[in-house]
């Protein structure tokens, strides 16, 4: 989900850069003293998750996590992908300081999108199994549909890369999803405390 | 050590002011991805090799970063010259080549080996601590500042936490495979780590909070620049204003104007 500098039209980099910029002020405008801590936490949190591969089929891939990360943190997943692509990009150079906003833009929107649905799940009193991987999969999904309309609106040559992409990450989706049910529901049964509360 | 880095290194760059670096980069950056000639390319690609050069990057460690930079390029050159309208110049079964989309892959990935050069030499040789610094210095907000600092340093107790939790599963001949219960597995290591990491924030905010904290970031480093820095910026400006000049053609037209 990395778009490598300079692959993108300036347009859609300020495009990225703007909502970025509204999206990390909202979220640490909404980020007390108390929650400086744990989301300076969840986002390296969120860096160690895309260290870790799992076999997909045949291939394997890295974690993304967004769905997971936008239930526990909501607006305030804003600054905390900032933080953790900025240390990605200065560790291992990936995406670099004009795409990090399109980057940020992509992630966030997506862990955002992914809190309102599980929001959303938990006041239908679905499952939660259910619910969390729908989250989960949303997550990667509206991740890898922001970053292939970001490549789309580039150039008009990007497209079928675009739907490539796009379609190289469903059965990340369902990886994901069923990782984050997982991860949810163990965490529902040792800690339910810690989940956002039903009905909010 | 988990993360190899560039900024362990000795070198002319290393010396200079983090603050005019994140700045210079950041320049480069923006005129580099506005740039759709490749005449105007050329200053900057020279400039990059250079500052490389000057940065003194370990080898092993260069190649692995570019590699992985033109794995994604390799991505878009599956595709793009093959979609771009324009004139063909070749056939490859169904799908035609074209000149435009031939020229348009590969100044992508001219550009983006030049920012990623420029990455490495400029903002890569940073270490994270003096960035979260050099960021206050240029009045980043102090909560981001805090975060990115703090972020880094759990990162590394995280991965350490996770190390351990690898090598318990480990020790009971747990492999990794496309199953459910593989999946299941590596579900509750991470339930686990985020558990452990929630109850981490609360312990660390406690820690501070009896200390004073108030969500606002001081810092004890101070930047001043020298008379290398300067020298640095003068030596950097001109190609920068070289590249954009081509970039607009103004070279074309003070040489009509020279000829007339």
């Amino acid at each position: 989900m990395h778009i490598a500098e300079g692959v993108l039209a300036p347009a859609v980099l300020a495009a990225g850069a703007v909502i970025t910029l509204c999206g990390t002020g909202l979220g640490l405008r909404k980020m007390d003293t108390e929650k400086i801590v744990l989301t300076g936490i969840f986002s390296a949190l969120f860096f160690l998750a895309s260290l870790i591969h799992i076999p997909v089929g045949v291939s394997s891939a890295h974690l993304i996590g967004s769905g997971i990360l936008g239930i526990f943190l909501g607006y305030t997943a804003f600054p905390a992908i900032l933080v953790a692509l900025t240390l990605q990009a200065v560790f291992f150079q990936y995406g670099g300081i004009t795409v990090l906003g399109v980057n940020t833009a992509t992630m966030a929107s997506s862990a955002v999108l992914a809190w309102y649905l599980f929001r959303f799940g938990r006041f239908l009193s679905l499952p939660l199994s259910l619910v969390s991987f729908l989250t989960g999969t949303a997550g990667v999904f509206f991740a890898a549909l922001l970053t292939a309309l970001a490549l789309a609106f580039s150039e008009e040559g990007f497209v079928a890369s675009a739907c490539a992409l796009l379609l190289a990450h469903v059965p990340i989706m369902i990886a994901e999803g069923v990782i984050a049910s997982f991860t949810i529901t163990f965490i529902a049964r040792v800690r339910p405390e810690i989940l956002p509360k039903k009905n909010v | 050590m988990l993360v190899q880095s560039f900024s362990t290194q000795k070198s002319y760059i290393h010396t200079i002011d983090p603050r005019l670096r994140l700045l210079l980069a950041l320049t480069f950056s923006l005129l580099c991805v506005s740039i759709a000639s490749f005449k105007a390319l050329l200053p900057l690609f020279c400039l990059a090799l250079l500052l490389l050069l000057l940065s003194n990057p370990p080898a092993a460690l260069l190649l692995k970063r570019i590699a992985s930079v033109n794995l994604f390029l390799l991505f878009l050159w599956l595709f793009t010259p093959f979609t771009t309208s324009g004139t063909a110049i070749g056939q490859l079964g169904p799908f035609t080549l074209t000149e435009e989309g031939v020229e348009l892959t590969l100044l992508v990935t001219a550009k983006a080996n030049v920012l990623a050069i420029s990455f490495i030499a400029l903002l890569a040789t940073i270490p994270t601590r003096t960035l979260g610094h050099a960021l206050h210095a240029l009045h980043c907000p102090s909560k981001l500042t805090f975060m990115l600092l703090f972020s880094e340093r759990s990162f590394y107790l995280l991965f350490d936490q996770w190390q351990a939790l690898r090598e318990a599963t480990k020790l009971r001949c747990f492999t990794v495979r496309f199953t459910l219960h593989s999946y299941k597995t590596i579900a509750s290591l991470l339930a686990i780590l985020i558990i452990r990491s929630v109850d981490q924030a609360k312990r660390s905010f406690d820690a501070l909070r009896i200390r004073g904290f108030n969500g606002v970031f001081f810092s004890g480093t101070s930047f001043h620049l020298k008379k290398r820095d300067i020298l640095f910026t003068l030596i950097l400006l001109p190609i920068f204003l070289l590249s954009l000049a081509l970039e607009l053609g103004l070279t074309e037209y003070v040489a009509s104007l020279i000829l007339h």
